[in-house]
């Protein structure tokens, strides 16, 4: 029976994870791209890049927004729970991404 | 007013200006302001509860950034297995709400130590405005969320564990 180092085996579950937690909060976001890599202080983390819907952006709701997100990420990915890492968010609109052809966040 | 509310107020400004085209400067100085309006405000906190008055500016120099992140993040996890320990059925209680309003303050200090460390020394990244702003509103609200429990027991633990030096 191969051996799969763990954090390839961590690896795939992520992202299962995080395509998960994506298809449930369509149609906000329209995707998520993460890294994982080391944070300030050195521990390893979780970085997660979401895309937003333009309608989703909207400055009016955009701190219940992104608090929303954040919140069901955590509950799907379990970041802590499951891999030991911190995890960090950022977030950009649709319309942003357009403009800046960012290839991390395609 | 206050330093941690004129950081706070200068990272709005920061964060909506040049509206069409945001300079990049703008967009990581927010950010950076807006964690230091955070920092300050918890350690203008913190000094409030040391009797002897003329010695309170040289124990705010002794808050360490990296220590405060630990902290906080070492009291937002012991609060989430709290959370998790309260049945979802039980009534919304005085208790629940302080505890969800220092889980706020936590978990913001956490995040926006990272961020300011990419917004001051990560060229690599490339900040847009609604992120920018998210972040913001997000130390906006850990403002208003420490200005509602400040004087509770929980919130003046929470300040004097902030000086302490521990591993996660």
């Amino acid at each position: 029976m191969p051996v799969m180092p763990s954090g390839i085996v961590h690896q795939r579950h992520v992202a299962a994870a995080v395509q998960k937690a994506a298809d449930s909060l369509a149609p906000d976001v329209v995707r998520i791209r993460y890294a994982v890599a080391l944070d300030s202080t050195g521990l390893a983390a979780i970085f997660f890049r979401v895309l937003l819907s333009d309608q989703a952006s909207r400055e009016d709701r955009l701190y219940e927004t992104t608090q929303r997100i954040s919140r069901k990420l955590l509950d799907i990915v379990k970041p802590m729970e499951k891999f030991g890492m911190e995890a960090y968010f950022n977030f950009r609109s649709a319309s942003e991404q357009a403009k800046l052809k960012d290839a991390a966040w395609e | 007013m206050r330093l941690p509310e004129g950081l706070l107020e200068q990272a709005q400004h920061l964060a909506r200006r040049e509206p069409k085209r945001p300079k990049q400067a703008s967009l990581r100085r927010a950010i950076s302001t807006a964690y230091y309006a955070l920092f300050h405000l918890l350690i203008s906190e913190a000094i409030l509860s040391w009797k002897r008055v003329e010695d309170r500016d040289d124990l705010a120099r002794m808050f360490e950034h990296t220590n405060m992140k630990t902290v906080c993040a070492n009291r937002r996890d012991e609060l989430n297995a709290q959370f998790k320990k309260t049945k979802r059925t039980a009534p919304a209680s005085y208790d629940l709400t302080v505890r969800k309003h220092l889980h706020l303050v936590a978990e913001t200090f956490v995040q926006m130590h990272q961020q300011r460390e990419n917004a001051d020394y990560d060229y690599s990244t490339t900040w847009a405005r609604t992120d920018v702003v998210a972040k913001v509103a997000a130390v906006d609200a850990a403002f208003k969320a420490w200005k509602a429990i400040r004087k509770e027991d929980i919130s003046q633990a929470f300040l004097f564990t902030l000086l302490q030096k521990k591993r996660r």
